[in-house]
Order: structure tokens, then C-alpha cells, then sequence
């Protein structure tokens, strides 16, 4: 169709055909659009197709008169017969080779996923690795003569290991942001000359001293209470608190009269506890206290 | 290769026939469709229209003026093919094959047991010069007694043989049936050889170019070919999938065989699994020479041009292909 739509609005001014070699022959055309008035030079090289028909011309004369009839011969003028692709014929050896070499081919492309061994490098599964326990306690070996040899080594006073990013390098063990940040408090307090902090020890000042533990409060209290009345009431602003939690039950999801709120800073959770440690809030007395000195009055 | 698509069926094909000289096409399909070609360019010439069901057989007259048909609206209709036209029409069983005698005097066609019709095979009287058949059939084979008893199926593909010496007919369950011709005229059903050359249905039977020997596909995976005289095996073929057609090639010594799955597993496999490929036989050595590819579906029809320069292939999935022969296939040295 898009053919038919250029011929019409194309005016053809002129025509050259000219001849080249092996029977292809050259067609240039300059045509004008009518829309746009723009001037075009098309050129086509065409190789005209030849096929010898050897037929008696007896036998074609009798029916070259006949006249089309019936609806499907009749009714379209498209060609009711179209030219494939040229299939590639072969016969005998050529084809036996052809099959030989199309299941050749098949074997390569159905032996599936390559099997490759995380451990050696060789033709199988990673738990099929017959070298996988020497290469392993070969590594193990590896690691703690690193171990011994690292000067850099601290150990906190409970026993346990103290981590450091020199420690760490030669582990091959993800690092999360918690213990990231652990070691960076680590560096810092060994450059400036202290002793570093065991697991315990950074975890509590970390997050137990900021953290307010109130209780006995009553079940009607809800979040957006404790912001704006119960802080602001005791000269606190509301900004100070970091986050809040409830502790509910887990069945009924009803408030048990426990929460837990986390502040900016150390200082500000030592101010909290001495100035809201046994104020009425909501026709109850609460009790406060940070997270630290709780655990360690348990202990 | 130059391959020819003819776009004119919807429906399965049912018959794919050459003229005598090789010039002209018939196709016939489940549609009712008939389509007459130009076998070298593939031009549609005209269509026949009238059969309101399935035209299982058909045949051409030798001077290609005629043409029979026979459809599944239980009719016979005799066609001008010059114009068109029918002019004669006989109400019929549904046919399943149709044959025309080597003299152009007699119609040859196959009945299937449908509704009230018998098996039978019914021979009609034809006029070469006016194209029209005798209004009852002349003579009428029926299964004998002694047939009914072994419980014999009924009758599928007829052939004529040389000089109209035999009527050979095939049965649903493999069978291979010789009539004497001129005691089938005379009325006498009972000169006649029976011999079981195929475990599973003769979808097809061809004659070599002077008729002397046939050839037969079955659905058994088999294809024979079968000496008329002495009804001996002279080759059997075997194929990895059942057989619709089998052909064999004049001028080389090669055979083709086409077949395919069953239609209602084609959709359950793969197109090359399903063997829906032609190929090409030595007849003699029966070796696989060859294969052409290019169908989607089980082939139904393969007919090879009397001058054996091409040959033409109708499928399950209406499609007609008309494949033309390489310089490289005639000059193919067999080592004969």
C-alpha cells in the first residue's frame, strides 16, 4: 500500500534505464512531489530472473484461450501464488553431511548449564569437590598464621576479640553497619590512646544510656501524648526525642503501660530521669529510668 | 530450489492431481473448494463451485477438456473445464477414491460405508467426446459373503494397471485387492487375489509410469512397492513416522514417501518432530537421499509431474507447495 500512496503523489518527470553487467540493469527516476514540491532521485538496480520452461506449444495453446471462472479466481486481483525462498537442495553425501553435522551441533547446544566448582575450578558441583577439606583446612591454616603474626591484635577484658578493620581483612565475612560503626569508635579510641570497648560494653553505651525506660503508665496513654504532654509539661522539647515505642500485647495489640523512648543525647536521658522519675501523668505515678541502670540492677 | 506457494485452500487438501501432459493442476480440499492451476507459473485459471461438502476424489480426462468430481454431499457432478460449467449431476455415496481407466471408457469409483451406502466399488460408463457418465453404474463390486465372514473392511484407493489389465483396490486394513477388469465387466467378482501387505490403513496407492509396478503408504510407518503380475514386494520402505503418500519419480530412480503425525497430535510436539518432512528415496539402493522441508502439518497428497521436472504436495494445513527439481537431482550419480 505505502507504494501505491508514493506513486500517487509523485509526478514522474523522467526515466533512465541503463544496461550494466550480468544482466542487472540500472533505473534511475526523477520525480517531483505534488505535496511539497520537493525534487527526488531514486535509482533501482534490478537483476531480471529467467526460468526456461520447456513446454510444447500444442499443448499450452489449448488452453490459452480459456477464460477465468469461479469466485476464487475471480474475485481479487492479488496474485494467488507467491514465490518462497529459495531452499537449499542437497542430495546424497551433501545431505548426509548436512545431518551429521545439524546433531553435531544439537550435542553442543543440549549439554545444558556448565557445571564449574566455586573451589578448584573443575567439572562438577561446589559439594561434589573432592579437593574442597584440604583446600578449606589449607585457608583455616592460612588465616590464623596471619593471625599470629599481626601485631595489631586487642583483646577486651573479658577474653573476647576486639574488632578491627585489620583484623577483619584478611576475613572474608560481610560487614554490617553495626560493627562498621563499632570499628570506626575503636579507631578512634585507640589513635587517641584508650583502650578499646569489648561487644558489652559498646552496646550499652551506645544506645542503653539514651534510652528512657517508663512504666506504670496509664492504658489510655498513646504516642502524640507523650510528645506534646508529657515532655513539653516537664520543660523538654519535643524535638529531643529521637523515637518512640510501645510495648503492646502481642494477641490483642492492647497498650500494657511500657515504653520505650529514645532521646538525642546521654546528658538529656540524665535530666529526664531525675526530672520525671515520679510525676502524676495521666492519674498515674510513672516510673523512669535509662535502659542501663535498669540492666545493671538487674545484674 | 524454486518453490511455489499456491494460496487458494482454507481447508485440508483432499486430492492433488496432474493432466496427462503435466501442464495443468487440480487441487481439491475438505472445503469443497477446486482449484484448477497452471503447474509451471502457478496461475490460478478458475475454480469449479457447486459441491456443498468434502471432495474427497476427483479425476481428469485424459484430453483435459472433463473433469469428474465426487463430494460428500452424496453427488457426482461431470465439469466442462473450459468454462466452468457443470452439466450432469448423479446422486452417489460418499466417495473415496475415484480412478479413470487407461482408454478413458470407464469410471472407477470407491464407495465408503456411509448412512444407508455400502462398500462397494461402483464402475460407471464415460464418453470420451461428450464428458458425460452413464446414469447408474454399470457394474457394482460388493463385499462377498466369504468376505463379510473374515471380516474384511471396506474398499479405500483403486488403480487401474496396464492395458486396464487389473482393478486394484486397497482396504481400511491393509489388504491389497487384484480384480481381473474384463470378468469385473462380465459380472465375475470372483476372479480375484487377496493379499495383506500392511498392518495399518493404505492411505495412498500410485502406479509407476507404465503401470507395471505400485506403490503404497500406510499409517504402519511402511511403504511397498509391489509388482502388479506377480503381487510380489520387490522394496519396502520404512519411515520414522506414519505415512499419508507415497510417489514415484519418472525419469530417475528415486521415490518420495510423506506423512507425518496425526493431525490431533500435531499441537502436543514440536514441527520437527512430527516428520512432516517429504523425503527422497533411492527405489532401488533405499537410501534416504534427501528431504524437503517447509510444512507445518502431516502432508495428505504428493503428485509428480508426468515429466518429472517438479512435484506438488498438499498438506493438512491447506497449504499447496509446487517444488521444482535442481540441475543437481538429474545429474546425481547413483552409481547405476
Amino acid at each position: 500500500m505505502s507504494v501505491q500512496a508514493d506513486t500517487e503523489s509523485k509526478e514522474i518527470v523522467r526515466r533512465q534505464i541503463t544496461e550494466k553487467e550480468n544482466g542487472i540493469k540500472e533505473i534511475v527516476t526523477y520525480s517531483i512531489d505534488l505535496k511539497t514540491q520537493k525534487k527526488h532521485k531514486t535509482v533501482q538496480e534490478v537483476k531480471p530472473l529467467v526460468f526456461v520452461r520447456r513446454t510444447s506449444p500444442t499443448i499450452e495453446a489449448r488452453h490459452a484461450n480459456w477464460k477465468k471462472y469461479g469466485k476464487n479466481a475471480l474475485e481479487t486481483t492479488l496474485e494467488k501464488s507467491c514465490l518462497l525462498d529459495d531452499v537449499n537442495f542437497l542430495i546424497g553425501k551433501e545431505y548426509t553431511d548436512s545431518l551429521k553435522l545439524e546433531e553435531a551441533n544439537k550435542k553442543a547446544v543440549s549439554k545444558g548449564p556448565v557445571k564449574k566448582c566455586a573451589t578448584c575450578g573443575g567439572d562438577h558441583m561446589n559439594f561434589n569437590c573432592p579437593y574442597r577439606k584440604q583446600i578449606k583446612n589449607q585457608e583455616k591454616l592460612q588465616q590464623q598464621q596471619l593471625m599470629a603474626n599481626s601485631e595489631t591484635k586487642h583483646i577486651a577484658k573479658d577474653g573476647s576479640e576486639i574488632p578491627t578493620y585489620e583484623l577483619y581483612s584478611t576475613k572474608k565475612t560481610f560487614l554490617t553497619p553495626k560493627l562498621k560503626e563499632r570499628m570506626d569508635k575503636n579507631k578512634e579510641l585507640i589513635e587517641s590512646g584508650k583502650e578499646p570497648l569489648s561487644t558489652l560494653e559498646f552496646e550499652k553505651l551506645e544506645e542503653d544510656k539514651k534510652t528512657l525506660f517508663i512504666s506504670n503508665l496509664s492504658e489510655t496513654v498513646t504516642e502524640e501524648d507523650i510528645r506534646r504532654e508529657l515532655f513539653p509539661l516537664n520543660g523538654f522539647d519535643r524535638s529531643k526525642i529521637e523515637r518512640i515505642n510501645l510495648s503492646r500485647d502481642r494477641k490483642t495489640g492492647k497498650f500494657r503501660g511500657m515504653a520505650y523512648v529514645v532521646v538525642t543525647d546521654k546528658d538529656v536521658a540524665d535530666a529526664c530521669v531525675q526530672k520525671m522519675n515520679g510525676v502524676g501523668f495521666m492519674y498515674t505515678i510513672i516510673n523512669v529510668e535509662t535502659l542501663a541502670t535498669k540492666f545493671r540492677g538487674n545484674r | 530450489m524454486r518453490v511455489l506457494n499456491l494460496i487458494c485452500h482454507q481447508r485440508n487438501m483432499n486430492s492433488v492431481k496432474y493432466n496427462r501432459e503435466g501442464d495443468l493442476l487440480f487441487t481439491a480440499d475438505a472445503g469443497g473448494k477446486i482449484a484448477i492451476w497452471n503447474s509451471n507459473t502457478g496461475e490460478l485459471l478458475g475454480s469449479l463451485e457447486g459441491h456443498q461438502g468434502a471432495v474427497p476424489a476427483m479425476c481428469a480426462s485424459d484430453d483435459s477438456r472433463f473433469m469428474v468430481t465426487g463430494s460428500g454431499d452424496f453427488s457426482l457432478k461431470t465439469w466442462s473445464l473450459e468454462n466452468g460449467e457443470c452439466f450432469q449431476t448423479i446422486e452417489s455415496g460418499l466417495p473415496a477414491d475415484m480412478v479413470m481407466s487407461n482408454d478413458s471408457q470407464y469410471v472407477a469409483i470407491s464407495i465408503q460405508p456411509v448412512m444407508a451406502y455400502k462398500s462397494s466399488i461402483q464402475i460407471f460408463k464415460y464418453d470420451k467426446n461428450t464428458g458425460l457418465l452413464s446414469d447408474e453404474p454399470i457394474q457394482q463390486i460388493l463385499k462377498s459373503s466369504e468376505d463379510e465372514a473374515n471380516g474384511l473392511m471396506g474398499f479405500a484407493r483403486i488403480g487401474f494397471s496396464f492395458q486396464d489389465k487389473y482393478l486394484f483396490a486397497t482396504t481400511d486394513d491393509g489388504h491389497l485387492l487384484r480384480y481381473d477388469f474384463e470378468a469385473v465387466l462380465k459380472g465375475d467378482f470372483t476372479k480375484r487375489e487377496n493379499i495383506r501387505i500392511h498392518k495399518g490403513v493404505i492411505r495412498d496407492i500410485q502406479f509407476s509410469q507404465d503401470k507395471t509396478y505400485l506403490i503404497t503408504a500406510s499409517r504402519d510407518r511402511f511403504s511397498k512397492l509391489i509388482d502388479v503380475e506377480t503381487l510380489k514386494v520387490m522394496k519396502s520402505y520404512e519411515n520414522m513416522h506414519p505415512l499419508n503418500t507415497a510417489a514415484i519419480t519418472p525419469l530417475k530412480n528415486y521415490v518420495l514417501i510423506a506423512g507425518g503425525q496425526n493431525a490431533k497430535d500435531v499441537t502436543t510436539t514440536d514441527s520437527k518432530h512430527g516428520g512432516f518432512e517429504i523425503k527422497l528415496l533411492h527405489k532401488i539402493f533405499n537410501q534416504e537421499l534427501s528431504a524437503f522441508k517447509g510444512h507445518f502439518g502431516p502432508v495428505n497428497n504428493i503428485a509428480v509431474s508426468p515429466q518429472g521436472t517438479s512435484f506438488t504436495s498438499g498438506g493438512e494445513d491447506g497449504t499447496v507447495r509446487v517444488w521444482f527439481f535442481e540441475p543437481s537431482y538429474f545429474n546425481y550419480e547413483d552409481g547405476l
